[in-house]
C-alpha cells in the first residue's frame, strides 16, 4: 500500500506538468486549430532560466516564479509571430509544421546559450515532506498540484467571465462570426499562444523544482504532453487536466511495478491507442476526420 | 522536351554526378560523407513517396531507418547468414512494420496520420536506447563485421560508396517509374482532392498504404547502408530531430518533385560538410530554416522553380492562345 501511494504521488508530480502542457495543446487548438509543438520547448526554457536566474541572483521564489511566467507568456506571442507572419491566411497545417521548426530553434538555442548544463530550482517550500499512509510525499508535489488547480481555475473564470476570454471561445467556435464582430483571429491566436506560453511555463518551474533540468529535457516531456491532450480529447480543457494525470499516474505505476525503461512508452503506446481508436479522446470536443 | 524524356536526362545526371562525386572529393571522411549522401537520398526518396506524392506528412522516417540498422546490425553482430542478406532482410523488415503502423493509422488524415507516425517513431526511438539486451541501449551495437559481397570486402567508405551509389540511383529511378505509373498519379490526385480520386474509382487507402510501406523498404536499406559504414549502431541519429530534419529538407528542397530528393541530401551533405566542427549549430540552422521554408516557400526550392518555368511557359504561349482564339472567333 506504501508503495503504491508512493508511485501515485510520483505520478501526480508528473501527471501535473503533463497536465499544464496539455492545457496549452487545448488553448491553441482552440485558437488555431493548430497543434503547437514548441509546448515542451517552453517548459524547458521558463526551467532552465528558473534554475539560472535563481543561481545567479538568488531572488524570492515567487519573484522567479512570476518572472518565467511573463518570460512564457512573451515566448508564446513571438510563436504567433514567428510562425504566422509571413501567412497571408494562416492555414493549421503549415503553423503546425512552423511550430515544430520553432521548436527546434529554442532547444537549439538554448543548447548553445547553456553548454548542456542543468540547472535546478529549490522546493518551492524548501526539502518539506508530507508522511502519508508510509509513503513520503515530497510537499513539491503539492504545489504542482496547486498549480494545476490554480491554473485551471484562473483558466475556466477567465474564459467565462473576462471580455477577451469571451471572445477567444466566440472564436474557437465561429472564427468568422468572431473576426465579423471585431475579434481577429490574429488576435485569437496570439492571445491563445501567450497563454500557452505562461501555462508551461508553470509547469517549468514546477518542474525545475523536482530535478535538475537541461536543454534536452521539454521535447520529451511536450510529446508527452499532446498525447495527454489527446487522451483527453484534443481542445477539451477538463480533457487536458484529466488526461495529464491519467498518464502521469499511468506511467509512475507502469515504472514501479512493470518496468522502469519503459515507462517512457507508455504515454506514446496511449496516443496510438486513442487515435486508432477513439480519436476524439475521453472529452470529444472536435470531429476527426477519417478517409 | 517530352516529361518523360527530361526525367531520363535528369537521372542520367544524378547517375553522372555520382560518378564524378569520389573523383571531386577525397579522402575517407569525405567519401564517408558521401555515402552518408546516399543514404539520405534513400531515406528522402521513400519520404517523397508517402509525404510529396501522396501528401501524407510522415515522422515516422528515422525511426524506420533506425529499425534497418539495428536489424542490419543485430544480424551481422550475432553473425545469423551472411552480411549481404542484411540488404534484404533490413527493408524486408521496415516493410513489414510500416505495413503494420500503417494500416491503422492511414485511416486518419492530415494531422492525425502525422501525430500517429510520430507516435510510432518515438516508440521505436525509445525501444532502441531501452531495449538493452537486443540493441545495446545508448552504449550502441558493437561487433558489425565487415560487408562481404562475395570475393568482395566492402572495408573502407569509398568501396561502401560504389554500393551505395547505385543503390541510391536505383532507388531513384524506382521512384521516379512510381510516381509516373497510375498508382502515382492516382495517389496525387487523392492528395490533391479526395472526394474526386474517390468519386474516379481509386483506392485511396490501399495506394496510400503501398506508399507508406515502399518509404519503409527505402529507409531499410538506409539503415543497413548505415550500419555497414559506420560499422556500429546507436539510438542517436534515429531520435524526433533526425525524423524533423527529413521532412525539413525534403519541404525546403520540394516535396512531390523528382529532384526534391536529391536537393534534399546535397543540402544535408553541405550542411555537414561546413559544420563539420560546429555541430551543435545544426540543429539551430534546421530549425530556423524550417520555419522560414514552410512559411514562405512552401513547395521548396524545386516547387518553386518548377512553378517559375510553367509560368513562363505560360507567359509565353499566352499572345498565341489570344490570337487562335481571336481567329476562332473571327
Amino acid at each position: 500500500m506504501a508503495d503504491f501511494l508512493q508511485l501515485t504521488f510520483s505520478g501526480l508530480t508528473t501527471g501535473a506538468a503533463y497536465a499544464l502542457v496539455a492545457l496549452g495543446f487545448a488553448i491553441v487548438f482552440r485558437g488555431t486549430r493548430a497543434i503547437n509543438f514548441a509546448q515542451g520547448e517552453y517548459v524547458m526554457l521558463a526551467g532552465v532560466t528558473a534554475g539560472a536566474l535563481h543561481a545567479w541572483a538568488h531572488p524570492p521564489l515567487a519573484v522567479v516564479v512570476v518572472a518565467v511566467v511573463l518570460l512564457g507568456a512573451l515566448c508564446g506571442l513571438a510563436t504567433e509571430v514567428a510562425c504566422a507572419r509571413f501567412l497571408r491566411r494562416p492555414d493549421p497545417h503549415t503553423l503546425t509544421l512552423a511550430t515544430i521548426g520553432l521548436g527546434v530553434a529554442i532547444k537549439a538555442v538554448v543548447l548553445l546559450a547553456t553548454d548542456r548544463k542543468a540547472y535546478t530550482l529549490p522546493g518551492f517550500s524548501g526539502e518539506a515532506t508530507v508522511a502519508l499512509g508510509g509513503a513520503v510525499l515530497d510537499a513539491q508535489a503539492l504545489w504542482n498540484c496547486a498549480l494545476v488547480a490554480l491554473a485551471a481555475g484562473a483558466l475556466a473564470a477567465f474564459l467565462r467571465h473576462a471580455p477577451l476570454g469571451v471572445a477567444l471561445r466566440a472564436s474557437a467556435d465561429d472564427a468568422e462570426m468572431a473576426a465579423a464582430s471585431g475579434f481577429s483571429r490574429r488576435g485569437a491566436a496570439a492571445w491563445s499562444f501567450a497563454l500557452a506560453g505562461a501555462l508551461a511555463a508553470a509547469a517549468g518551474a514546477g518542474l525545475a523544482a523536482v530535478s535538475p533540468v537541461n536543454y534536452d529535457f521539454g521535447t520529451l516531456l511536450g510529446l508527452k504532453g499532446f498525447a495527454a491532450a489527446m487522451l483527453g480529447g484534443l481542445g477539451s480543457m477538463p480533457g487536458a487536466v484529466v488526461g495529464g494525470f491519467a498518464i502521469g499516474l499511468m506511467e509512475a505505476w507502469f515504472a514501479g511495478y512493470v518496468s522502469g525503461t519503459y515507462a517512457d512508452v507508455v504515454a506514446f503506446s496511449v496516443l496510438l491507442v486513442v487515435l486508432f481508436t477513439r480519436p476524439t479522446g475521453l472529452f470529444a470536443a472536435v470531429r476527426v476526420e477519417r478517409v | 522536351m517530352s516529361e518523360r524524356r527530361g526525367r531520363l536526362l535528369a537521372l542520367g545526371l544524378v547517375a553522372a554526378g555520382l560518378a564524378v562525386a569520389p573523383l571531386a572529393f577525397h579522402g575517407d571522411y569525405e567519401h564517408g560523407l558521401l555515402v552518408g549522401f546516399c543514404i539520405n537520398l534513400l531515406l528522402l526518396t521513400g519520404l517523397n513517396l508517402i509525404t510529396g506524392h501522396a501528401g501524407q506528412v510522415s515522422l515516422a522516417q528515422a525511426g524506420f531507418w533506425g529499425l534497418g540498422a539495428y536489424v542490419a546490425g543485430i544480424l551481422g553482430a550475432e553473425g545469423i547468414g551472411p552480411t549481404w542478406l542484411s540488404f534484404v532482410a533490413a527493408p524486408v523488415v521496415v516493410a513489414a512494420a510500416s505495413l503494420v503502423v500503417g494500416l491503422p493509422s492511414l485511416r486518419l488524415r492530415g494531422l492525425y496520420f502525422t501525430m500517429a507516425s510520430l507516435g510510432a517513431g518515438v516508440v521505436l526511438f525509445l525501444l532502441f536506447s531501452r531495449a538493452v539486451e537486443l540493441t545495446g541501449g545508448p552504449n550502441g551495437l558493437l561487433g558489425v563485421p565487415v560487408l562481404e559481397l562475395g570475393p568482395l570486402m566492402l572495408d573502407t567508405p569509398t568501396r561502401i560508396y560504389w554500393l551505395a551509389a547505385p543503390l541510391a540511383l536505383a532507388g531513384l529511378a524506382f521512384a521516379a517509374w512510381f510516381a509516373d505509373s497510375r498508382w502515382g498519379l492516382a495517389l496525387r490526385a487523392a492528395a490533391a482532392s479526395e472526394p474526386a480520386a474517390a468519386a474516379a474509382g481509386v483506392p485511396i487507402f490501399r495506394l496510400r498504404l503501398l506508399a507508406f510501406t515502399l518509404s519503409g523498404a527505402f529507409a531499410g536499406l538506409a539503415g543497413a547502408l548505415e550500419t555497414y559504414e559506420s560499422g556500429f549502431v546507436s539510438p542517436e541519429p534515429f531520435g524526433f530531430i533526425a525524423a524533423v530534419t527529413l521532412l525539413v529538407v525534403l519541404t525546403l528542397a520540394g516535396a512531390g518533385t523528382l529532384l526534391g530528393p536529391v536537393v534534399g541530401a546535397g543540402l544535408l551533405f553541405a550542411l555537414d560538410e561546413l559544420l563539420a566542427d560546429a555541430a551543435d549549430l545544426r540543429p539551430l540552422i534546421i530549425g530556423v530554416l524550417f520555419l522560414v521554408t514552410v512559411q514562405a516557400l512552401p513547395q521548396g526550392v524545386v516547387g518553386a522553380l518548377a512553378a517559375r518555368r510553367r509560368a513562363r511557359r505560360e507567359a509565353a504561349a499566352a499572345p498565341a492562345a489570344r490570337a487562335a482564339a481571336e481567329a476562332v472567333a473571327r
